[in-house]
Order: structure tokens, then sequence, then C-alpha cells
């Protein structure tokens, strides 16, 4: 008699997390299949016409083991690259002078996405953003 | 494994082809290590500087104006700590009771850095050309190497850097010094000081390499005499002074 309660119980369980999923799907959709969020969808475009490192998709997954080992060659070894630098990629995904004026941040390409995982981003608490007399760093 | 072994495949062979399959498959990712046309810091290079002392004019600040403007630190100030890339200290022998000297001093990038050899995180590094400096991803602000440091070279970052110089990126936490504007040299161009020095009209430092006999550096070690400072602790330092003693 007590083994067919908790066979019950758990069955109604069962049931509850199964109608709360179906509940969600319809409203939120399957994951991936509504495009990119919002606030990914926002950022600005970047100039050029592709990411002197790789295609968009590593440059997402690995951009920061990129850098870090840029920074290795660069700062230990003295091997440069100015298209792969910190400044390079300033060149490229810094928010256009008419978004900024608007209100967009400085480095919005960067923030958009880091906003909206939660990932702390500190390259810009040190390295200058700005996009006028740069070197190689 | 016999001779007749069905399948006919000895065990020396098979690792012998799983060797080869290994080296084929991690040879496209040898590119990724690949040195770059620019090849990087020269080892057969050393990077040195001679201050003429006798030519450096005690108000004179043209070297630590440059320095700063070119690397974006800020001048002395109570509230943001005491940071001194290059300063301007005057010498005097207190036994001759003779007429002191002004010299500029900054990281003297020695053969044996004392700041690279107490460094716990390996921050502190010497580039294989001479240059010592402060990889800042990796200093976690203890400062053992200002306190190694015997000419008081390096400063810490107290307070967030408001100011950012795209020459050289400054954090709150980190060790700073002078790097013998690095960024400058990796584009064949002498350190800010040096420059500005010889548009002052005091031409007090010249820069070169001091491996290379034909370098305006070593012709002029060879017509004066000069040394370095403290070189009783032999720490091979880079930067000579003329005219001292």
């Amino acid at each position: 008699m007590r083994r067919r309660h908790r066979l019950a119980w758990i069955g109604s369980g069962a049931a509850l997390v199964l109608a709360a999923t179906a509940l969600a799907l319809a409203v939120g959709g399957l994951p991936g299949d509504g495009g990119e969020p919002a606030a990914i969808a926002d950022r600005p475009e970047p100039r050029g016409e592709a990411c002197v490192h790789d295609d968009p998709e590593t440059m997402r997954r690995e951009h920061m083991d990129l850098l870090r080992s840029h920074k290795d060659a660069s700062v230990r070894e003295g091997r440069r690259d100015a298209e792969r630098s910190m400044q390079g990629c300033v060149e490229c995904h810094a928010t256009p002078a008419e978004q900024q004026a608007q209100g967009a941040p400085e480095m919005a390409f960067c923030t958009s996405c880091h906003e909206y995982t939660a990932v702390e981003m500190g390259c810009f608490d040190c390295h200058s953003s700005e996009m006028e007399g740069h070197d190689e760093r | 494994m016999s001779d007749r072994d069905p399948v006919g495949i000895s065990r020396r062979r098979l690792l012998g082809g799983a060797a080869a399959l290994a080296g084929a498959a991690l040879t496209p990712g040898l590119f990724l290590v690949q040195a770059r046309p620019q090849g990087g810091a020269d080892a057969g290079v050393r990077w040195g500087l001679l201050v003429d002392t006798t030519r450096c004019r005690e108000e004179c600040q043209a070297c630590v104006e440059a320095c700063r403007e070119e690397n974006g630190w800020p001048a002395a100030d109570n509230g943001t700590g005491d940071i001194h890339w290059i300063r301007k200290v005057d010498l005097q022998d207190p036994e001759t009771d003779g007429a002191g000297h002004s010299v500029p001093v900054m990281c003297q990038h020695c053969a044996e850095p004392p700041c690279v050899s107490v460094c716990p995180t390996r921050a502190s590094f010497r580039r294989a050309d001479g240059i010592v400096l402060v990889d800042k991803h990796r200093c976690i602000g203890c400062r053992y190497c200002m306190v190694a440091c015997p000419f008081h070279a390096r400063a810490f970052v107290h307070a967030p850097v408001e100011e950012r110089s795209p020459n050289h990126p400054r954090g709150k936490g980190t060790v700073e010094s002078c790097t013998l504007c690095v960024h400058r040299i990796d584009r064949g161009e002498a350190p800010a000081c040096v420059e500005r020095c010889a548009e002052a009209g005091h031409t007090a430092l010249v820069f070169g390499d001091l491996n290379d006999p034909d370098s305006e550096i070593r012709q002029a070690l060879r017509e004066h005499s000069a040394e370095a400072l403290r070189p009783d602790l032999e720490l091979g330092a880079g930067v000579r002074y003329h005219g001292l003693s």
C-alpha cells in the first residue's frame, strides 16, 4: 500500500515537470531556433570583409585563447603583428562615431555579448580603445 | 608475436605506422607556431643606453616628459602614488664634496636582473635582446621586484588608470618600469627619451646595440669611459654612465 502511494507521488511529480517543460517550450520556443538573442543582434557591424584571425564562429569560441597567445608572442618574444594586436581588434570593432554619439559604448561589439553572457571583460581597463595614434600593442 | 602471425603485421611495424600517422596528423599544427616574418626579439642584439652626464643639464626634464607622454604615466601626485619610469637624480660624492651630477635613472636593463630572479610568477622577464619587462597579464602585484631592484626603478599602479596610452597598457595592481620603449624599438626607432634629448640639443643619451662594434653606442663607449650604477653588484647593466667618476 505504501509502495503504491510512493509510485503515485513520483508519477505526479514527473507529470508536473513534463507540463512545465512543455509550457516553457511553448512560450520561449526551442533553444537555437529563434536566431540570435536581441543583445547579440544589436552589436555594431565590424569593418572589413573578414576577421584576420579566423572565421567568426571560431573567433566567437576561441578569441580569448588567440588573444592570450598573441600577447605571449608579442610581449615575451617580440613577435608583433599589427593586424592581430589588440589595437587591430579596435580598428575593426570599435563602435562608429555616429553610433557612439547616440550613446552606444566604445566597444559595444564586445560588450553586447559579454553583458549578455555575464562574462566580465577587463581588456579596456588597461588597453586603450581609441582608434587613433596606436602602434602594435 | 610469432613470425606466423595470422594478421601478418609485427608489433614494430604497427608502432612505426602509428607514429607516422601521428606525425602526419600533427604536421598542419606546426604552422600555428611558425615564426612570423618579423622574427621577434633578436638574441644576437643587446640593446643599451649610454648617458653622458657631462652633457645632461640639471634643470632639464625633457627625457622625463618625453617618457610620460609616450607611455602615458602620470606626473608625481600624492593621490596617485609616485610613478617614475625615469627620474632625474642629483648625485654627489659625499667624501670629495665635489661638483654633483644630474642624471636620469631608469630601469638599467640588467643582464642578471634581480627583479626577474625574485618574481614568483615569471611576470618579470628578460627578452632575448636584453630588455627587462613586466608581463602585466602575469603580474600579481606582490612588489617583490620593487624591493629587489637596487635602482628604485619600478613603480606600482595604486589607482585605476584614467588615461590609457595605446603605446603601453597600464593597469591598477601591476608593477611597471621603463621598457626602453620596446614598442618603438620593434618598429626600428630609438626610445622617446633619446629622441627628445637630441631635440633639446643636449644629446646626452646614446642608444644602440652593445653587441655591434660599429654601432653609435659602441663607438661612443670606445671614446669615453663609462660605468654602470652600483658596479659592485655586477648586474651587467645595459645602461652606462659617462663622467660619474
